[in-house]
């Protein structure tokens, strides 16, 4: 493994048995997040994208469960940890933001008091003494609220969060996720409860902990435009697959899948005045007994018999890779010329 | 705002009592029996004695007039002469009182402790045999019938294992030399530095107390559960776990916090559904308290004893669910009063 890679999982499968069948929500999932890099993950609702970062926090809920797969953090396999030490990497090694901070924060606690147990559970340099203890970790607990720009932070830890407006919350969260300076932040959908100015605002704040910390994100999102401010890679998911991955900018211009061109073309643009936009047709597929082919073909403008069969990921180009079989093919190339 | 909320509490007393002294009054009234028929039992009396009883008490008035006096000694605290124990009923109520007081405690405090762990140990490990076992015990607990429970439970510690007294609330020998600070004897007995005392009264308390909790019992475990399974599917629940904390924090601290908020109300309020148990309970093991005074006077056609004693009751069933909703306040910081 070489060294700049920090998480690398490989051939995730994660399935929940349910009474209609297995549902394999990740099937066949490969992620390779860079140190100090932010890799945005785009994909629509039921794509397997929050699933991918639940199994690698080990936190995928019953009746889900991972089947197959490797998760490799820094030289270690996840998979074949304790709990106990799995418990210990998540928040100090690995932390995780949800995307709605009202319902992630616990009602019933103030923000200081969820602060301060996290910041007791992983701070291993706090002066002994009782006093001491509870005195330092107040600081740091008004330091994280500071940074994240909650004014008069002292004042405010006795408050819950209910007391907070939408942004603040949001913010807390992350200062909550960051308190023990972790290596990986798992961003979950962070901007999708918020009004369009404090998106921006949070996902400064983001950007700016991530150079300051040189911790990795991820970016979880269904949306590219976020994504292309973002992050240095994407990666598109599609019904528990990866079909596109490569640097963002590379993949935006030139779309390789054609789900991720068709994700493109359904977003609208002022260039793109006056026509209309092209939403995708049809449905994602349901996740029980698919069929071994391409999963896009159902929907694809470019599928004939030669899809029917199951599709690996194959390089598209530097760096760059796509679940394809027409990537060379001349249609894809006329597929993006709309695009640009 | 609390003290509004308090105050409109209290105003809404009023009418419940007034609802309620008019409903058991007219109830007792229209009840077959005669007070004085069956407090003359087999004595020889003459027509003119009889009527003279009659007079006595007031019963020879029309029953609106009857009422109206009523009320108007209510609302001065004066409930009058209890017809069996000549003396005010207030006295009588009140030396009753503190022995139904503890029961109903010490019942509810074993519902509490014996509940809540059940409870979250079965949202815990859902559908586990454990779950099935306190599913079908719980189910149990709320359809058994106390008097028969009750009398089960004597068989088998008082009688058959002789381990337990059989009826009252503490051994005659023993209470000599007790002085009654709080007339609650759990705890007199440990200000007198009586601990065989204590020792006795705890032993006459338990099996009533079991009897009484387990309904309560068997309700908060069901709640607790229902609401441990929706606080363990939250976000928050979550989040606490991708922060890396322990189990047992999670559990304990962020999902029980939750949990507890609907526990705490329907303890509550099922609080005052212990004082109806208590009518059976009492009269099963012979316990000394307001619920079996409350059955002996209906037989005995005491009408002042019970329509003070049910009015108590609905002032402590109002207060217990005005209580219900501070701790609800208290426990939500959502909620404010």
């Amino acid at each position: 493994m070489s060294a700049d890679i920090l998480l690398e999982v490989r051939g995730l499968r994660t399935v929940f048995d349910t009474r209609a069948g297995q549902v394999c929500a990740v099937d066949g999932v490969d992620v390779t997040v860079n140190r100090g890099e932010c890799l945005g993950i785009v994909g629509e609702s039921g794509s397997g994208k929050s699933v991918t970062f639940a199994s690698v926090m080990g936190l995928v809920r019953v009746p889900g469960r991972i089947e197959a797969g490797e998760i490799v953090f820094d030289g270690i396999d996840l998979r074949k940890l304790s709990a106990k030490k799995m418990q210990a990497m998540r928040g100090r090694d690995i932390a995780m933001t949800m995307q709605d901070a009202l319902t992630a924060l616990n009602p019933a606690l103030t923000v200081g008091e969820q602060l301060a147990e996290m910041l007791a559970a992983h701070a291993d340099d706090l002066p002994p003494g009782r006093m001491a203890r509870r005195a330092a970790i107040r600081a740091r607990a008004i330091e994280m609220l500071t940074r994240v720009g909650i004014p008069s932070a002292g004042e405010r830890l006795g408050q819950y969060p209910h007391e907070f407006s939408g942004g603040m919350r949001q913010r807390i969260m992350i200062a909550l996720a960051l308190a023990a300076k972790p290596r990986l932040l798992i961003a979950d959908e962070p901007t999708t409860a918020l009004d369009v100015t404090i998106q921006a605002q949070v996902l400064e704040l983001i950007s700016a902990l991530r150079a300051e910390f040189g911790m990795s994100v991820v970016l979880i999102t269904h949306d590219l435009g976020v994504v292309a401010q973002h992050c240095d890679r994407v990666m598109v998911m599609y019904a528990g697959q990866v079909v596109e991955e490569g640097p963002t900018a590379q993949v935006i211009r030139q779309p390789r899948h054609p789900y991720t061109q068709g994700l493109l073309a359904s977003i609208p643009r002022p260039a793109r005045r006056g026509q209309p936009i092209r939403p995708i047709q049809g449905q994602v597929p349901e996740l029980v007994n698919l069929p071994p082919q391409c999963r896009f073909l159902e929907r694809c403008p470019l599928a004939d018999d030669a899809c029917r069969h199951p599709i690996d990921m194959r390089p598209a180009g530097p760096e760059r890779r796509a679940r394809c079989i027409r990537i060379t093919t001349p249609d894809i190339e006329k597929g993006l010329s709309h695009d640009i | 705002m609390t003290l509004t909320r308090l105050l409109e509490r209290l105003l809404q007393l009023i009418p419940v009592l007034l609802g309620v002294s008019v409903i058991v009054f007219v109830m007792m009234a229209l009840t077959p029996g005669d007070p004085i028929q069956i407090m003359i039992g087999d004595q020889i009396v003459t027509a003119e004695q009889e009527a003279q009883m009659r007079r006595d008490i007031g019963l020879d008035r029309p029953m609106v007039e009857r009422f109206f006096v009523f009320l108007g000694n209510a609302i001065q605290f004066d409930f009058g002469q209890s017809f069996y124990h000549r003396r005010p009923v207030a006295d009588v109520i009140l030396e009753r009182l503190p022995a139904t007081i503890e029961l109903t405690i010490v019942a509810m405090l074993i519902a509490l402790v014996t509940a809540i762990p059940l409870g979250v140990l079965a949202a815990v490990r859902k559908n586990s045999i454990f779950d099935r076992i306190a599913t079908v015990g719980g189910l149990l607990g709320v359809s058994l019938p106390g008097f028969w429970f009750g009398i089960l439970l004597l068989m088998l510690f008082a009688v058959h294992l002789n381990i337990l007294p059989v009826a009252g609330r503490i051994n005659y020998g023993i209470s000599q030399g007790i002085t009654p600070y709080t007339h609650f004897l759990l705890i007199d007995t440990l200000l007198n530095g009586r601990l065989d005392a204590f020792r006795n009264a705890l032993a006459h308390i338990i099996l009533p107390a079991v009897t009484l909790g387990l309904p309560m019992t068997a309700i908060l475990m069901r709640v607790t559960r229902t609401a441990m399974l929706e606080v363990l599917r939250t976000d928050y629940v979550t989040f606490a776990q991708a922060k890396g904390l322990s189990r047992q924090r999670i559990l304990w601290r962020h999902a029980l916090k939750n949990a507890l908020i609907p526990t705490v109300s329907v303890a509550a309020i099922e609080t005052g559904s212990l004082l109806g148990g208590n009518m059976i309970i009492e009269t099963v093991f012979g316990w000394p308290g307001l619920g079996r005074l409350v059955v002996e006077s209906i037989f005995v056609r005491n009408y002042p004893l019970v329509q003070a004693a049910v009015l108590l009751y609905a002032v402590i069933y109002v207060m217990l669910n005005f209580f219900a909703d501070i701790l609800y306040t208290i426990l939500n910081p959502r909620v404010k009063l």
